[in-house]
């Protein structure tokens, strides 16, 4: 298997399915039970809070990547990057809704809602796939310039990791299956018994998102179905042909979208749908728009004494910008000031950093985020520690009015540096910790192969010792040697490859099992 | 890297289709030849050394020179002279055989010191002076030195300056049976061995590769691992001199290479461990009597290798 495919995959055709696959469910589900079964009683989300939903799936990818890249483990990573999804979510779905616009910042408006909850199915379904394709990429990782009849040992070798990876592939085609069903049995039921007892139905665009749904659905059971036969094939060490693959996956897509182009003649149009989607965007976009007061005559007469129950209301008439006017008015321009920047400083630091083509953050490279939160907290420290030294400078004798400036200069430049060297350190230190584990692992080894009667000795190299392993248990020879490149890979490699400390762990597990 | 392993695959295959010796020299020769490096094989006469060259040669497809040296070799023979032309009535520089990609010096230890330290220049700079100009080398540029052990009579040792310009040094040693065999049997053919040898890349493709070569990630325990080898030797009581700052900044880009040529981005302690050898022992000055009677470079830097422990490994020996 070459390994400029199987980096594909990893970086490419992974992760798109991992966002893809549950996009396509949570729009389904969301034109189903909004636009189907409770019609009008949810309320309707703000337009585009698809495209959020999207970015949030997108985000658990980039994220995935990035902890990966940092080995960076456990749940409270996983509490916070949800807690900080989530949050930035409901700022921008708040933004879409144009609430603060309006001076409403209430960030769990009934209309936010639903939103979250599919932002937060989407998420989790999101971390389940990639969680489930783990195991497989880990296993190609092991395939990678192995050819032939090693790749056959590989799989008997490789501490199961095949085996794992076929079962997850299967339960995540079985996932496929489910989520298919669940969405096209009531879309059945739904359709046949507005036939029969007007039962409400799906609007267009809602028909148009399930059946879109159904397309990526069918192709993403297609593509697992590759998956599952690219591993079998590899495991054999049959050479793959491509052109045989095509030709399937060209039958099985040419069939789907055969049904595709059917429910389209015979269900109304899905562009009927998008216009009306984005006609509601425009629709939106000139609500902001700051509206003329309307110049209206007062009646005649008193207001209260024409409509008794009618509550004390302003004083209308032609518009007069009194003092508490002006404040208003300033209030709401300030609002609107603060909504705007909140939404760019939102687009810079949570956005743009999500399609950044360089998904795998390197060790001294940031979040902007993070790198604005070390650069407040590195000038709340420089400003902690400016009176002592100002008052350093009173006591210390013979020194000018001029050496103030510098002084402070100084200071920051210190202050700087000081917040730079962590960064730098903690990734540092994390790399050290993944090395010690590794090394932990290697001494399991070394002790294995005393007990089998070949001892290490400091002076030999990780490879040069799985040599004479090799030697004395021959059945272990593959996963040997497997285990010492991944051992070298983690210790001396620039920037080792994504899992391959949990690799090596696991196959110095089944070698000493 | 995929280039340069399968590059050194082919290369190597392309050598040994001529050189019925043991792979290991033709590997060092490649380490070289992808660190810009020059070699100096030291062997017993009629062991296949200007074969391995002239192979090496072939193999790059570059221009090839040979230099037989003797005591009346003069500077100007290798690097050039100007001749004067009657006809334009003006000085012409006539090229000496240094203008080539591979240059084969044979014997060099028969040549005087002043024509072996024209080639000093060469080696380090990449360019020769000539009559107050400078003038640079092909580019590749590998020079291959052969120097006998035996017949010391009449002969100038290199200097341990000269040798330490060297990026390794080889001994051939004696092919097996079986090599002897297969080389009888080519001697049964009437054409050159050599004609059967065609390059496995382009020279433009090779400077790309030594270019390449540079990137290969040493991290820093095994840069400390290289500094722990070589101040072993400074520190060992047998040797009069260690080896010099230049012999580490060899072993590190002798790593850089191995690692390459084994197709990864990044070196590993083997590749620092079977480079150790050819590239330190000539940058050691043994001392006379006592202990170091016994002792060879070879044998004190197998013992250094096995009581220097690779980082960080030290705790999972017993």
């Amino acid at each position: 298997m070459r390994e400029s495919r199987l980096s594909m995959l990893r970086s490419s055709l992974h992760p798109l399915i991992s966002v893809l696959l549950p996009f396509s469910f949570v729009q389904a589900l969301d034109a189903l039970i909004r636009g189907g079964i409770f019609q009008g009683t949810i309320p309707v989300p703000p337009p585009g809070f698809l495209l959020v939903v999207l970015a949030a799936g997108a985000s658990r990818t980039v994220v995935s990547n990035a902890l990966g890249a940092r080995r960076i483990r456990g749940a409270f990573a996983r509490i916070r990057e949800a807690l900080l999804t989530f949050a930035s979510a409901a700022a921008v779905l708040l933004l879409l809704g144009g609430g603060p616009f309006h001076g409403d910042w209430n960030p769990f408006g009934p209309a936010l809602i639903w939103p979250l909850i599919l932002c937060g199915a989407q998420w989790l379904l999101t971390l389940q796939i990639q969680d489930a394709l783990r195991p497989r990429e880990l296993f190609l990782s092991l395939l990678g310039g192995a050819t032939g009849h090693a790749l056959v040992r590989a799989a008997r070798d490789a501490n199961g990791e095949a085996t794992e990876s076929q079962q997850n592939l299967r339960k995540l085609r079985g996932t496929t299956l489910l989520l298919e069903a669940f969405i096209l049995v009531p879309f059945v039921l739904l359709v046949t018994a507005r036939t029969i007892v007007s039962a409400p139905a799906l609007s267009p665009w809602g028909t148009a998102r399930v059946l879109i749904h159904v397309l990526i659905g069918c192709a993403a059971i297609v593509v697992f179905g590759h998956f599952s036969h690219d591993q079998v094939e590899s495991a054999a060490g049959v050479n793959h042909d491509p052109g045989r693959d095509l030709r399937r996956i060209g039958g099985s897509l040419a069939g789907i979208g055969g049904i595709f182009i059917v429910a389209l003649l015979f269900s109304v149009p899905p562009a009927v749908g998008s216009l009306a989607a984005l006609a509601r965007f425009f629709i939106w976009l000139l609500s902001l728009l700051p509206v003329p007061r309307s110049v209206v005559a007062a009646p005649e007469g008193n207001l209260e004494q024409l409509i008794p129950s009618a509550p004390s209301l302003p004083p209308t008439g032609p518009a007069h910008m009194g003092e508490s006017d002006l404040l208003v008015q300033i209030f709401h321009v300030a609002r609107i000031v603060i909504a705007v920047a909140a939404g760019i400083a939102l687009i810079y630091f949570v956005l743009r950093p999500l399609f950044r083509r360089d998904t795998r953050i390197s060790a001294g490279q940031m979040h902007p985020l993070r790198t604005l939160v070390r650069r407040l907290r590195s000038l709340a420290r420089f400003l902690l520690k400016l009176p002592g030294a100002v008052s350093r400078w009173i006591r210390a004798p013979g020194r000018g009015f001029a050496a103030i400036p510098r002084a402070i200069v100084d200071s920051l430049r210190g202050a700087a540096t000081g917040a730079k060297a962590p960064a730098v350190t903690a990734a540092n230190r994390s790399r050290q910790r993944a090395a010690q584990r590794a090394v932990r692992d290697f001494q399991r080894l070394a002790r294995w192969g005393r007990k089998a009667g070949v001892a290490f000795t400091a002076a030999e190299g990780p490879a040069e010792y799985a040599r004479r392993l090799e030697q004395a248990v021959p059945a272990k020879g593959f996963a040997l040697q497997e285990a010492a490149l991944l051992f070298e890979q983690l210790i001396y490699a620039e920037a080792p490859v994504a899992h391959s400390e949990q690799a090596f762990s696991r196959m110095v597990d089944g070698i000493v099992r | 890297m995929s280039d340069i392993s399968a590059w050194a695959k082919a290369f190597i295959a392309s050598v040994k289709g001529v050189f019925q010796g043991s792979e290991e020299p033709v590997q060092k020769i490649c380490v070289a030849l992808l660190c810009r490096g020059h070699v100096l094989i030291e062997d017993v006469p009629g062991v296949g050394k200007t074969m391995l060259a002239r192979a090496v040669a072939a193999s790059i497809g570059g221009k090839y020179s040979q230099i037989q040296c003797t005591p009346d070799l003069l500077p100007a023979d290798v690097l050039g002279v100007s001749i004067y032309n009657q006809a334009r009535g003006d000085f012409e520089f006539r090229e000496g055989p240094v203008m080539t990609n591979v240059l084969l010096v044979d014997e060099i230890s028969r040549a005087t010191p002043r024509t072996q330290s024209a080639l000093l220049e060469a080696m380090a700079e990449g360019q020769v002076s000539v009559e107050g100009r400078s003038l640079p080398l092909p580019d590749p540029f590998l020079l291959i030195a052969t120097e006998s052990p035996v017949e010391s009579e009449g002969t100038f040792p290199l200097p341990e300056v000269q040798k330490d310009r060297f990026f390794l040094s080889l001994r051939l040693g004696y092919p097996d049976r079986d090599a002897e065999r297969a080389i009888m049997l080519q001697q049964r053919r009437t054409e050159s061995p050599l004609s059967r040898v065609h390059a496995v890349a382009t020279l433009e493709g090779l400077v790309e590769m030594q270019r390449q070569v540079l990137g290969v990630h040493v991290s820093p325990l095994l840069r400390r691992y290289i500094l722990n080898l070589v101040s072993a030797t400074r520190a060992d009581p047998r040797l009069v001199l260690g080896v010099s700052p230049r012999g580490s900044l060899a072993l590190y880009k002798g790593a850089q290479a191995l690692a390459a040529m084994r197709g990864r981005t990044y070196a590993v302690p083997e590749d620092v461990r079977d480079i150790v050898v050819p590239v330190l022992c000539k940058r050691m000055i043994m001392k006379e009597g006592g202990a170091a009677r016994e002792a060879t470079e070879d044998a004190i830097l197998a013992e250094l290798l096995a009581s220097i422990p690779v980082p960080p490994l030290a705790e999972a020996a017993p």
